[in-house]
């Protein structure tokens, strides 16, 4: 790839030899590891974006070759995972979540802003290289949501004031998360600052699902007595069309104050 | 969610959809059952012949007792369930899915791209008009590709595009990518589709219910005035197909559900249709101008007035025919010769062997078999008694093991290739041995590339495992063979220690895939050119044999030995007896039981004595022996190996008679061209790879004056002499069944009710036979023949003068000569220009990048052609297809000949390289 510019900041030309030449010995590590090659894709797929920062299209194209994996199987598999990044990408990447409890919880709003402020929109990259922006399917944190990742470290509860800070601290260089590419599994122990916030409703002070008298606990307290434990009186648990109802209030009361009244 | 086939074994279910009572067969779906019974369910990502996938949920139904909804394509009935596609809450979910699904269509409404959209079909028939949700953001269209507009704003991602590419042709180009509402129909890595690695096989385009993936130029929006089903012209594989006709002009071609392809086609079959528009077609007779002579240098159609002038039917048949007849009387019938073509039908195969050997009174005619698989048929006449095929390609599925052995099936018999890829992924262990890497080897259990030349060693190897480790099938070669004793000794002397550094093969490998072989329940062998068009082909198609008599893997389902025959009918016009050692049905001219038989069939004394074959009446053109050839839809100013020498005797023959649809390269040489029909102007039958007669039917009238075939073979007949009077194709048909006694019982009527008949058919209503030497060989003694070869290398082996090896082939998008497909604008858009197949390694040893000119040069010729850079070859070897007259790969090639099937030896001679300057214009 010759072009001297990727996602608005000026880059080396690319030498794909000299990247194929570092993976080697990785790829050649994960080949051996199972019985059919193809077993390999995902962590092949890892190893190019740990050496280039992203997945260009020749990592996948040399990924497919190695494994005997066509490339329409490389595409589908990189491209439903937030982890793979098929494009350069800039210092920050911003990755917000579109799916339903977060568009319930004003996501949509929430997107409308970053694309406002930052004057991208999905799947691009500020001319200054700094944020790059992603609207993803589900990030799992449905009971902080809205919720994005950046630089896959959580950040939950968007609001607009939250956005701005955000924004600012990371122009400014002040924001606190680890530098991409660090595209190896983020780790387990993440530390999540401010996560003694207080939670939406549905995760309030309830009891982790497996912990005895839990809704998971299967020491045989029938579903009625668990819900008789929860916080929630039965008949005052939200309904679906109650909690359908809610969200599109909130989503006409824009900005979205993060907040919610119960 | 799969539904598993149990080939109808299960027994039959009852049960009750919308009141009424129903029987399914055992393993049919709810849906299914439903249209054998008349009951309409909506469906859309359903599609008969198709994995059910069940995701549209159009189809949903309720059934009795059950929480949630049922998608009826998917689940299979139980005996006594109660199923209703027509309650309230089936309907309202079927008419949600179809208001979601139009809701995106563009416009909300019908689609643009298609007429007979499926989801038109069915909003309507649920009543959904105006839907009431937003549309999805709306995809840019990708009109990238000659052949395909694809236009996702119409896409509802029902997948059957996706099951298409993957499933049914397993190309894999296509994926779903993304996720939520952003994942899309996606070319490799979401490549534009022109771009991207598609083979055009258009599987995608039958398969889309919405017009999303149409074929190009909105030929999706025209009506057509008719539908004709007829079959493919190309390749020996034999798909049957739809063409869909409008004002007298193919619009586009559809797979039909014929039993060698199940509604599948090729690059060629679905989109190179248009060269029967092609404005160069001939459309008047004509003559040579007086005082021009014939000089070796080819005429560019578009100069043919400078050299030839226009004549009425009767001058040109009368000219023709009559130089003919001159010559005959006065030089002999041994002046005269005749080539018939594997491209056309049956009936015309017939008329024109009938026409040299009773009207020019000699047996010098043959076609382009002698270029293909002429080794093959003498190696299989010689040991088991049948020139054609012992199994259906079909067959592979019921293999455990398939050989597939010097072919190229996913390009030269690309829907033959689906079906073992199928298999495959099936379970059926392919084992592919090429010098040359194909797509094949991806699906392949073992791939082994041997080097060139070697199959003998290979194939010996093979043989000495099996027989050193006492795998041979004992019982079978004491009962059903002879002249073992001989095989063994042969392969005795060819351990895989010895063999190894020969074949470049790892002796563990040959080991391994012996075993593989000899001890799989059922093993089958395909086998292309890369066997036969060697000076040792009838060795190599001896090695084949001997290995399938040796371990019984012959005559039962899923065993045998399957030449991949080339040309869509090139087993037909061998059938049909145009060879010059044969009559129909094979019976040696030299046989006097034979000969009577004809003799009295055609009610004339017949020639005894084999007639001369393609590259020998070359050669006797050369030495002024032959003094005048008839050519019907031959092309050897480019087919013939040394094709410069061929080119040079047609300069010296004193009255040449080409009968085409195009000016080709050897019309240059003609006296007298007659313009003929081509494939869907005519009707006639067609013998496939696997044995199946089939019926074209005539689509659209020819253009301007060119004529039927037969008419004009019966014309030429009428005027040296002969008393014919056919009133067309179904008469004549009517004698070849008396030729041809395992024809015998195919009728024509049943032709055009079936479309396709498997013989031996000897008696009418018989079902035709798909597996043959079930219990016996038809040779003397019913005993397979153990033919032993020995290791012999090619005729011209590289040196420090020409260091490389040359081979020749087909690519996909091309047929032969290029007669045909260059003149087809798709497939010539797609593979415009002469390509050189080259290992990276050696163009950077050349100092070349891949794209720029390169030169090669062998004893006979020398061509320029692009550099193509494919890690499938053997370093030290370069491939080029032989269908571009500006670099003719032929004129490189080796004329030396086998000698049992007189086959010339197009796969192997030596070339030197050089860096080219350029590349000529096609001509």
């Amino acid at each position: 790839m010759a072009e001297g510019r990727v996602a608005g900041r000026a880059v080396a030309e690319r030498d794909f030899a000299a990247v194929l030449a570092q993976v080697k010995p990785e790829a050649e590590r994960l080949m051996a590891l199972y019985p059919e090659k193809r077993s390999a894709l995902l962590p092949m797929l890892h190893a190019f974006q740990n050496v280039e920062g992203w997945l260009s299209p020749e990592a996948m194209a040399e990924a497919g070759r190695m494994l005997s994996v066509p490339l329409s199987v490389v595409e589908s598999t990189a491209s439903f995972y937030t982890l793979f990044f098929r494009r350069p990408i800039g210092r920050y990447m911003l990755q917000v979540c579109r799916n339903l409890s977060c568009r319930m919880n004003g996501a949509d709003d929430v997107m409308a802003y970053f694309r406002e402020r930052l004057g991208v929109g999905h799947l691009q990259t500020t001319d200054d290289g700094t944020f790059s922006y992603e609207e993803v399917e589900c990030l799992a944190a449905c009971d902080r949501a809205p919720s994005m990742q950046v630089n896959l470290e959580f950040v939950y509860d968007l609001t607009p004031e939250k956005i701005d800070e955000l924004i600012a601290a990371m122009k400014a260089g002040t924001y606190e998360v680890a530098p991409l590419p660090q595209t190896a599994m983020p780790a387990r122990d993440w530390h999540v600052g401010q996560d003694t916030g207080r939670k939406s409703p549905g995760g309030q002070d309830v009891s982790h699902p497996n912990a005895p008298g839990g809704m998971g606990d299967p020491s045989g307290i029938d579903l009625i007595e668990r819900l008789a434990r929860s916080p929630y009186p039965i008949e005052a648990r939200p309904t679906q069309e109650r909690l359908v109802r809610e969200g599109a209030e909130r989503l006409k009361h824009a900005p979205h104050n993060g907040e919610v009244e119960h | 969610m799969s539904v598993s086939s149990t080939n109808g074994k299960a027994p039959n279910v009852t049960f009750t959809l919308n009141g009424a009572t129903v029987v399914a067969r055992g393993d049919e779906t709810i849906l299914q059952a439903a249209d054998r019974h008349g009951v309409e369910i909506p469906r859309l990502c359903y599609k008969d012949g198709y994995r059910p996938d069940g995701n549209c949920r159009v189809c949903m139904v309720e059934i009795e007792g059950e929480r949630v909804l049922a998608p009826s394509c998917c689940r299979l009935p139980a005996e006594g369930m109660k199923v209703a596609s027509t309650s309230a809450r089936a309907k309202s979910s079927q008419t949600l899915v179809a208001e979601l699904l139009l809701g995106d269509m563009p416009g909300q409404g019908a689609s643009p791209y298609k007429r007979d959209s499926e989801l038109d079909r069915w909003a309507a028939w649920l009543g959904v008009t105006a839907p009431r949700f937003p549309q999805r953001s709306q995809p840019a269209p990708d009109m990238s590709h000659p052949a395909m507009s694809v236009n996702l704003d119409a896409c509802i991602q029902c997948g059957r595009c996706v099951r298409a590419c993957r499933e049914e042709q397993v190309n894999d180009v296509i994926g779903f990518a993304g996720r939520g509402d952003h994942s899309k129909i996606v070319f490799d890595l979401d490549d534009p589709m022109g771009a991207s690695t598609c083979v055009a096989c258009g599987e995608c385009v039958q398969a889309c219910p919405t017009g999303a993936l149409m074929p190009a130029n909105n030929v999706g929006l025209v009506e057509p005035d008719k539908k004709v089903d007829s079959a493919c012209p190309y390749c020996g594989v034999g798909c049957l197909l739809t063409y869909n006709v409008k004002d007298n002009k193919i619009l586009y071609v559809e797979g039909r559900n014929g039993p060698s392809n199940h509604s599948r086609l090729c690059v060629k079959g679905r989109f190179g249709f248009d060269y029967v528009h092609n404005p160069q077609r001939l459309t008047k007779p004509l003559i040579r101008r007086d005082g021009v002579p014939k000089s070796v240098a080819l005429i560019d159609p578009d100069d043919v007035d400078k050299y030839f002038r226009e004549a009425t039917w009767d001058e040109a048949l009368d000219l023709a025919a009559g130089k003919l007849r001159a010559i005959r009387d006065d030089d002999g019938p041994q002046a005269l010769a005749g080539f018939g073509s594997a491209k056309g039908s049956n009936e015309e195969a017939y008329l024109v062997q009938k026409l040299v050997r009773t009207g020019f009174k000699t047996n010098n005619v043959d076609h382009c078999t002698r270029l293909c698989h002429a080794s093959s048929v003498a190696a299989l006449l010689e040991d088991v008694g049948s020139g054609a095929v012992s199994n259906q390609v079909s067959d592979v599925a019921f293999a455990d093991v398939a050989i597939v052995i010097g072919s190229n099936p996913t390009i030269n018999h690309p829907v033959a290739a689906t079906f073992m890829k199928n298999a495959a992924k099936a379970g059926t262990k392919i084992i592919l041995m090429d010098p040359r890497r194909s797509d094949l080897a991806r699906h392949a259990t073992y791939f082994l590339q041997f080097n060139g030349d070697t199959d003998v060693a290979l194939l010996n190897g093979l043989m000495h495992v099996i027989v050193a480790e006492g795998l041979a099938n004992e019982a079978f070669i004491r009962e059903r063979t002879e002249n073992y004793a001989a095989l063994k000794e042969m392969v005795a002397d060819y351990s895989p220690e010895k063999v190894a550094p020969i074949t470049g093969i790892p002796a563990d490998i040959i080991r391994e895939v012996a075993r593989l072989y000899a001890t799989a329940n059922a093993a089958i062998i395909f086998w292309g050119m890369g066997i036969s068009q060697h000076v040792h082909g009838t060795d190599n198609a001896r090695c084949l044999i001997s290995l399938a008599l040796l371990t019984g893997q012959i005559g039962r389902p899923g065993t045998g030995l399957h030449p991949l025959r080339g040309q869509n009918n090139v087993q037909g016009a061998s059938d049909m007896g145009l060879i010059p050692m044969m009559y129909a049905d094979y019976k040696r001219v030299d046989s006097e039981d034979a000969r009577h038989k004809f003799e009295a069939l055609w009610d004339m004394p017949l020639d005894s004595k084999p007639g001369l074959t393609v590259t020998e009446i070359m050669t006797a053109a050369h030495d002024g022996v032959i003094r005048g050839l008839y050519i019907m839809g031959e092309n050897p100013a480019m087919s013939d190996p040394n094709v410069h020498h061929a080119r040079e005797a047609m300069v010296k023959l004193e009255h040449v008679v080409v009968q085409e649809i195009f000016f080709t390269e050897t019309a240059s040489y003609a006296d007298v061209i007659l313009p003929a029909t081509a494939f869907p102007e005519k009707t006639g039958t067609f013998t496939n790879t696997d044995r199946r007669v089939q019926l074209g039917r005539q689509a659209i009238d020819p253009p301007g004056d060119a004529r039927q075939d037969w008419w004009i073979v019966q014309e030429i007949a009428r005027r040296i002499g002969l008393d014919w009077n056919y009133s067309g194709p179904a008469d004549v048909f009517e004698e070849i069944r008396k030729a041809t006694p395992s024809m015998a019982g195919i009728t024509w009527e049943r032709l055009e009710r079936e479309g396709s008949c498997t013989y031996p058919l000897e008696h009418e209503g018989d079902p035709g036979e798909p597996t043959i030497f079930i219990e016996a060989f038809p040779r003397k003694g019913g005993r397979g023949l153990f033919m032993p070869a020995k290791y012999t290398h090619a005729d011209e082996m590289p040196d420090a003068e020409y260091p490389f090896i040359f081979t020749t082939g087909r690519q996909l998008e091309h047929w032969h000569t290029g007669s045909m497909t260059r003149r087809a604008s798709v497939l010539d858009a797609l593979e415009p220009d002469p390509v050189i197949s080259v290992h990276p390694d050696d163009l950077t040893r050349l100092g070349l990048a891949p794209g720029d000119p390169l030169t090669l040069e062998s004893r006979r010729g020398k061509i320029t052609g692009y550099a193509r850079a494919d890690r499938g070859m053997q370093r030290g070897t370069f491939f080029m297809p032989f269908v571009y007259n500006e670099a003719a790969a032929n004129l490189l090639t080796n004329d030396a000949v086998d000698p049992f099937g007189k086959i010339p030896e197009f796969k192997f001679c030596a070339v030197r390289a050089s860096v080219g300057d350029w590349v000529g214009a096609a001509i």
